[in-house]
């Protein structure tokens, strides 16, 4: 028996016949996968919901700025700034500190880069 | 894709497309498993066009079935070991020579990757290319994977013969 009589022999088969029930079976999931689920526009509204009050509430709690300016102390800002220009001069520290208001240049550098919001107790320098 | 859409791509389809599952698999429930899986996945797409739509729904059989066998190792000696009991795709009809009968058995106790460049070209009637696409293998891979499949299923038709 050569190749070609195998193929020949072969082609002569004919196919298994489908499951009677796996059509069936095949569309009834299907159909039950295109359905929308139930739950989920409840789901879904229930979210908008609750993002909405978070949104009505972050409003509510948070203090008026008015947009483009930094909640800081210009005169506490103004004092350190004049604080570092004299240590940076003179080398020393203003006689008007005492030991609670010194600070290292360097963080006194940080403080007048990056001024805080909540007022600042330091002397301006003389 | 609406139902009637599906029902009308499994009525074209669903018979290759389950008995090359049945070639995969070797298992009449594994391989209804693996049609269904692949027609719904199908019905889950949007509306598309494909050139070949045979060719499109062997090729997802036959990669659903890698997945799942990727998936699970032990199915996959499950199926391994199914191979002297084990279902083709293709029957001999009543009445018709012995020698079909005998030669479907020889071809389910072949590897996988032999028994299914053969269905292939035997049965679907692609070529060597085609092949190559459905598998994602090279055309040479697939033309030789044919040739030894052959050879194989000779020497074993010797062998009956001469017994």
């Amino acid at each position: 028996m050569n190749n070609e009589e195998i193929e020949s022999l072969l082609r002569r088969a004919r196919p298994q016949e489908l499951p009677a029930g796996l059509k069936h079976r095949v569309l009834q999931a299907a159909r039950q996968n295109a359905e929308p689920i139930a739950w989920a526009p409840r789901v879904t509204w229930a979210s908008l919901a609750v993002c909405w009050s978070l949104i009505v509430l972050l409003r509510a709690t948070t203090p008026d700025v008015p947009s483009g300016t930094l909640p800081f102390d210009r005169e506490a800002y103004l004092a350190r700034a004049a604080t570092l220009k004299f240590i940076i001069a003179t080398g020393q520290f203003p006689q008007e500190m005492d030991d609670s208001q010194i600070q290292h240049p360097l963080q006194m550098e940080l403080h007048f880069r990056l001024p805080k919001a909540t007022p600042q107790t330091s002397q301006p320098a003389t | 894709m609406d139902l009637r859409e599906l029902e009308s791509l499994y009525d074209e389809f669903a018979p290759a497309g389950y008995a090359f599952a049945l070639q995969l698999t070797r298992d009449l429930d594994a391989a209804q498993d693996l049609v269904q899986s692949v027609f719904l996945r199908l019905a889950r797409r949007p509306r598309f066009t494909i050139l070949n739509p045979r060719s499109f729904v062997l090729r997802c059989i036959y990669r659903a079935h890698v997945d799942v066998v990727r998936r699970d190792a032990t199915r996959r000696q499950m199926l391994e070991n199914f191979a002297f009991e084990a279902q083709t795709g293709f029957r001999p009809e009543p009445g018709e020579d012995e020698k079909i009968a005998e030669l479907l058995e020889q071809l389910a106790t072949l590897p996988e990757e032999q028994r299914v460049v053969v269905h292939l070209k035997t049965w679907e009637q692609r070529t060597f290319r085609q092949i190559a696409g459905i598998l994602g293998i090279p055309a040479n891979t697939a033309a030789s994977r044919y040739r030894y499949a052959l050879d194989k299923l000779r020497d074993a038709m010797r062998l009956e013969d001469e017994t």
